[in-house]
C-alpha cells in the first residue's frame, strides 16, 4: 500500500457502522506509514477498561517505535497509538495468559469521558489521526456495542 | 455469630460464585442489601476503572451510610454506592460493583470514587473473573444475587 494514503475508512462491529479517519502524516509520518502498511486490517475491537470512551484494537507492533506527536491528553474524535511491551496488562486476561507480546494498541476516542490511562498509570501516546466524519453515529454505536458485544474492525484506504 | 453470604449467578453460563458479607465492618449496608435480595439485573463492564463490572438498581427508603469506605480494591470485592453521595442531583439509586481482578482503581468523572465494601468472594473467583473477561468483550449478561447459607 502506498504511504500517501491519508484518508482510511474504518467500519465497526456488527452494525457496520463507519467512520473517516484522516492521518497526520506531517505530525506522524512514521505512524501514519506504519498504519497504512498494515491494510487492509480486520480485527477484533474492544471498548477501552481504562479510558473511558475509546474503542481499541491491537496490532503488531511498530519497530521501531519512534516518538513523534506525543501527548498525555486526548480529545473526541482523536485516533491514538499506544505502543506496549510484552505483558502489558491493559489487555484482556487471554491474550495476556498467552504472551501476545509487544503490540500497539490503536484506539478511537468518541466520547466526552476520555483520557490515556492504563494499569500503569498514565499514557502517553502517539495521535497519528482524526476522526473527520462518522463521530456522532459511532457513539451512538458503541454504547449499544457495550451492552450488546463488539465484534470486529476493518480499515481500508478510503476509495 | 454466623456469617451471611451471598450467591452471585451468572445464569446463561451455570456459575456461582460465593461471598460472605462484611457484617461487622459494614452492618448497615449488609442489612440494606440482604433486604433487597434477591436483586436480578444486567451487569456490564466498566470503562474507567479496570476490572470491575457492575450494576444499578432502585433506591427506595432510607439513605443509606457510608461505611468501612475505600477506594483500595482487591480481587473479588463487592463495594455499594449511593447515586446522590457522588451527584447531588440524582436520582436516588444504588450500585454494586464487583471488582473481579486485581487491575482495578475505582474511578467517577472527579477522581477515585470510595465505595463501601461490603462483601468479598471466598469461593467460584477464577471461574466468575474469566466470566467477566467475556462479559467486557461479549456483552452485558443477567447477574442474580440472591442470599447464600449462613457460614
Amino acid at each position: 500500500m502506498s504511504s500517501q494514503i491519508r484518508y482510511c475508512i474504518c467500519t465497526f462491529g456488527r452494525q457496520g457502522v463507519a467512520v473517516e479517519v484522516e492521518l497526520f502524516l506531517d505530525k506522524a509520518p512514521s505512524s501514519s506509514r506504519f498504519l497504512t502498511s498494515l491494510l487492509p486490517i480486520e480485527a477484533d475491537i474492544f471498548n477501552s477498561k481504562w479510558n473511558g470512551a475509546e474503542l481499541f484494537t491491537v496490532l503488531p507492533p511498530m519497530n521501531p517505535s519512534v516518538v513523534e506527536n506525543q501527548s498525555e491528553s486526548v480529545r473526541r474524535g482523536d485516533v491514538v497509538m499506544f505502543h506496549w511491551p510484552t505483558g502489558h496488562r491493559g489487555m484482556p486476561n487471554r491474550p495476556r495468559a498467552g504472551a501476545i507480546g509487544a503490540h500497539t494498541e490503536l484506539g478511537f476516542y468518541y466520547g466526552e469521558l476520555i483520557r490515556a490511562y492504563s494499569p500503569a498509570g498514565p499514557a502517553t501516546g502517539t495521535l497519528v489521526g482524526q476522526i473527520v466524519q462518522g463521530l456522532d453515529d459511532l457513539a451512538e454505536v458503541a454504547q449499544t456495542m457495550r451492552r450488546a458485544g463488539f465484534g470486529r474492525l476493518k480499515i481500508v484506504p478510503r476509495p | 455469630m454466623p456469617r451471611r453470604t451471598i450467591d452471585l449467578i451468572l445464569p446463561k453460563r451455570n456459575i456461582v460464585a460465593r461471598a460472605r458479607m462484611l457484617e461487622t465492618e459494614a452492618p448497615r449496608t449488609c442489612e440494606f442489601i440482604w433486604e433487597r435480595l434477591p436483586i436480578e439485573s444486567q451487569i456490564i463492564h466498566a470503562w474507567y476503572s479496570g476490572c470491575e463490572v457492575y450494576f444499578h438498581f432502585p433506591w427506595r427508603g432510607v439513605t443509606p451510610p457510608k461505611e468501612n469506605t475505600t477506594i483500595c480494591t482487591d480481587a473479588g470485592d463487592l463495594f455499594f454506592y449511593y447515586a446522590p453521595w457522588y451527584r447531588a442531583d440524582a436520582e436516588p439509586s444504588g450500585e454494586i460493583a464487583i471488582y473481579y481482578d486485581r487491575d482495578a482503581i475505582p474511578m467517577g468523572t472527579a477522581g477515585p470514587m470510595a465505595g463501601s465494601l461490603f462483601a468479598e468472594i471466598f469461593s467460584g473467583r477464577a471461574k466468575f473473573a474469566r466470566a467477566c473477561e467475556s462479559i467486557w468483550t461479549e456483552g452485558s449478561e443477567t447477574l442474580l444475587i440472591r442470599r447464600g447459607a449462613n457460614r
